[in-house]
């Protein structure tokens, strides 16, 4: 699949896109803001049998059940001060940060330089799906596809 | 007319359940009429009419809400005794019934015309004159003829009748007294019957007291126009004696009566003032088409339903499994391997769409809720002297039947706070620059599988200052925390919350917002309050959709509550460990003279698994402990579940864990719990059947 580069921009203007960026462990991952409904704390997490291993569990948010997904695989953390990002539409689905850095708003550009995807590194962020990356603090961010992280 | 079409089909489905009750009643009543009036009838008959009243003014059909009103006074005299019930008036009221249930539905759809409402008017104003020139004529001719109370009391409809037309035909009545032995009765009985018959009529056979046993003694009413020596001539040859009835002046009394009781079928005249006759075509020749194409059915049946799908959608996701295994083992050919997955693969997809189908058939719409909501708003604001404007939004939405009905009284007392507390007086409102007239907003929509309903007023809004306050006063909050707005307004949810010094009558004490939101809770949904000093204030309720009521038992394993449905649960018991054969993974109880396979729930769901049976300190130490072990119906066969303890049995409400929890085996959804807590709703079958328990 070939996927969009974007880059920060100070300036946003028609195209650019707002994302939220968030935090798992070492890791920084993005999500549209469009595609978020809001960030809570998150609530004690019950485990759930025979799932995906990234399905932490189940946790009861504004009136529905939500299936926590942790991007860092680790199963229900209750007692560690996290916040779940909650996904707007119908899937009933909140990924779990431990630290929420803010919205940011990124600008399409024609290719990548060379030298960036040089400094591609092999983080464990690479290996949930997206559908564009950016830099940000020396960090490579996968803007995630959450459709595709849904079934994954 | 109705001119939402959801709110019209939801009208009509509500209408035609009591004018089914309606019609069938009245045509029992017809078959009674000549017996002694069921009194519970009538009454079955007036709620119907009363319920069809208040439906048709909640939609404003005012015309139909009117002729309902002169119905029920029919009914109202009817059971008072004040109106006599014969078979023409019961006959009548059959056809007014008709004739309302093809009013109703025409005004509904805005086609019924000026001249539909008239005929039923004036059938129904018929009923009402006839029945009464009936009870007086009825009244008259028998007291006329001379029976005590207790004979009129025995005399039936059409016995009374037949006085009326011998009165009428000027005949002279007798009273014939009569003792006949009890071993000759039969024969001498219809003897006598057939020789009166010959010369007259014998309207009615009276027992009366005999004072010798071998004997039974009558008193015969009968009419004729020979004369009085004829008939005691006719009557002693039976050893009875006759006398004649009535006082000189009845003959008169009764040419006057004549007029009133005069029978509409003899001439052309009459029969225009039938009110059978008066009736429409459409009232006559009552239509069998349905006034609605929706069947009613218990939300149990419904629930039944569910369960039996869920069962096979089950069923046919072992089945699509076993086809996979099959498959490999097999060794088929390319088209038999698909075709065999391609037919597992649907039909599985088919029984959970099934499921879904049959969880949509519980949805109906907000309209009836917010059209009442809005008719309650209107009349509170009327009593309090205030003037409101209701708008409503999103009557459309659909939530399952019965979180719709949960949610009606939170909604009202929320409403009700809104009119007497939020919304200010019109001199206040123009003073504050507001127009006079308050306005309050009920909208609802969907999200997801969540509905979203606010009600909004322009009113005061909330003084945060003094709720803050007032829960400090309260304890229900410590003076010294931090609170964001939000947070500071959501306590006035909190149990004995008023900032109101006199609580009015109308918002009513007992049931404070408390109340409201813990309904909501238990909905497994939540409720939010937003406002803004002098500009209103606006209440947030957020509920699931569609709901699932089950009876599960709770337990717990491994420190986490789970759920289970008790229809998979043969029996409770707690188990000696020492009773407990074989190894971990391999391990049997003795259940009902059978070794049954048991396995520890924490060991199913990866929570933890032997420790249950290694635990020492649950209920008991020493010898004393016991496991606590659920006999589970997999198929046919059972299953024993050590769990860490049993809880309680309680009814819940399952809540769907959305479109991802396809992914997640062994789980049909889950319940909210007191204090956040999530228990699983665990589906034991699918979780036993993929664990390789040789089950």
């Amino acid at each position: 699949m070939e996927e969009t580069i974007y880059e920060l921009t100070d300036l946003p203007t028609e195209g650019d896109i707002s994302v939220l960026v968030f935090g798992v462990g070492e890791n920084l991952f993005a999500i549209n803001v469009e595609q978020t409904e809001g960030v809570v704390d998150c609530p004690r997490v019950t485990p759930l049998p025979q799932s995906p291993e990234h399905f932490a569990g189940v946790s009861s948010v504004r009136g529905r059940m939500t299936i926590v997904i942790d991007l860092s695989y680790k199963r229900a953390q209750n007692g560690k001060k996290q916040r779940l990002i909650l996904i707007r539409g119908e899937a009933q689905m909140g990924l779990v940060a431990d630290r929420v850095e803010g919205v940011v708003s990124l600008t399409p550009v024609s290719e990548p330089s060379r030298s960036r995807k040089a400094e591609e590194d092999e983080s464990m962020n690479e290996s949930w799906p997206a559908t564009a990356h950016f830099r940000s603090g020396g960090h490579r961010v996968p803007l995630l596809d959450l459709e595709r992280l849904a079934e994954r | 007319m109705i001119e939402d079409k959801a709110l019209l089909k939801e009208y009509l489905s509500e209408a035609e359940e009591f004018l089914d009750s309606l019609l069938s009643d009245l045509d029992l009543l017809a078959r009674r009429a000549g017996a002694k009036l069921d009194i519970n009838l009538v009454n079955r008959i007036f709620r119907a009419v009363h319920s069809l009243k208040g439906l048709s003014g909640m939609m404003r059909l005012d015309e139909v809400q009117t002729l309902t009103h002169e119905f029920e006074d029919i009914l109202d005299d009817l059971r008072m005794g004040q109106l006599a019930l014969d078979r023409q008036s019961a006959a009548s009221l059959q056809e007014a019934g008709a004739g309302l249930a093809s009013l109703l539905a025409a005004a509904a759809k805005g086609s019924a015309v000026e001249e539909d409402y008239e005929k039923l008017r004036e059938l129904i104003s018929s009923i009402a004159r006839g029945a009464q020139a009936r009870a007086r004529r009825d009244k008259t001719a028998v007291e006329e003829i001379g029976l005590s109370e207790r004979e009129r009391e025995l005399l039936t409809e059409y016995e009374q009748q037949r006085i009326i037309e011998n009165y009428n035909a000027k005949r002279s009545f007798y009273s014939i007294s009569v003792q006949l032995e009890v071993a000759r009765l039969d024969r001498e009985y219809r003897a006598m019957a057939a020789r009166l018959g010959e010369k007259g009529e014998l309207i009615t056979t009276l027992p009366e007291k005999s004072a010798d046993p071998t004997n039974v003694a009558f008193k015969l009413l009968f009419a004729t126009d020979i004369r009085e020596a004829q008939v005691r001539q006719l009557v002693e040859s039976f050893g009875g004696r006759a006398s004649r009835m009535g006082r000189s002046g009845w003959r008169r009394a009764g040419e006057a009566l004549s007029v009133v009781v005069r029978r509409p079928r003899r001439g052309k005249e009459s029969e225009s003032k039938s009110p059978a006759a008066k009736l429409p075509l459409a009232f006559g020749q009552e239509s069998l088409q349905p006034l609605s194409p929706s069947v009613r059915i218990e939300l149990a049946q419904i629930d039944d339903l569910s369960g039996l799908a869920h069962e096979l959608a089950i069923e046919a996701q072992k089945l699509a499994s076993m086809a996979d295994r099959f498959l490999k083992a097999a060794g088929l050919g390319p088209k038999e391997r698909h075709d065999l997955k391609f037919s597992a693969r649907r039909m599985e997809r088919e029984f959970v769409e099934l499921e879904e189908r049959l969880v949509e058939l519980r949805m109906v719409s907000l309209a009836q809720t917010f059209t009442r909501a809005a008719r309650v708003a209107g009349r509170l604001a009327r009593e309090l002297g205030k003037s409101v404007s209701v708008e409503l939004v999103g009557r459309e939405t659909q939530i399952d039947k019965m979180i719709a009905d949960r949610i009606a009284d939170p909604l009202y007392h929320i409403l009700r706070n809104a009119i007497d507390h939020g919304l200010e007086f019109p001199d206040e409102r123009r003073l504050a620059g507001k127009s006079a007239r308050g306005r309050i907003k009920i909208e609802a929509g969907l999200e997801g599988t969540r509905a979203i309903i606010a009600i909004s007023d322009d009113g005061r809004g909330i003084d945060a200052a003094a709720v803050r306050n007032r829960a400090v006063e309260i304890g229900a909050f410590p003076e010294d925390e931090e609170l964001s707005d939000e947070e500071t307004l959501s306590l006035i949810f909190s149990p004995g919350f008023s900032t109101v010094d006199e609580v009015s009558a109308l918002s009513g004490r007992g049931v404070g917002l408390d109340a409201v939101e813990r309904t909501i809770h238990e909905l497994g949904g939540e409720i939010r309050v937003f406002s803004e000093a002098g500009k209103g204030t606006r209440f947030q309720l957020v509920v699931p959709t569609t709901l699932v009521m089950i009876s599960a038992f709770i337990v717990e394993a491994s420190h986490w509550r789970y759920a289970i449905n008790v229809g998979q649960i043969i029996e409770l018991l707690y188990v000696n460990p020492a009773d407990v054969s074989g190894r971990d993974g391999k391990r049997t109880i003795r259940w009902r003279d059978s070794n049954i396979r048991l396995v520890e729930l924490g060991y199913l769901l990866g929570t933890g698994g032997a420790r249950v049976l290694h635990s020492h300190g649950s209920n008991g130490s020493n010898g004393s402990w016991r496991v606590p072990v659920l006999i589970a119906r997999i198929g046919e066969r059972q299953v024993a579940v050590a769990v860490d303890e049993f809880r309680e049995q309680r009814e819940i409400i399952v809540k769907s864990l959305g479109p991802l929890s396809r992914r997640i085996k062994g789980v049909t959804g889950a319940v909210d719990l007191e204090g956040g807590d999530v228990a699983l709703v665990l589906d034991l079958p699918g979780l036993l059947t993929r664990r390789s328990m040789g089950i």
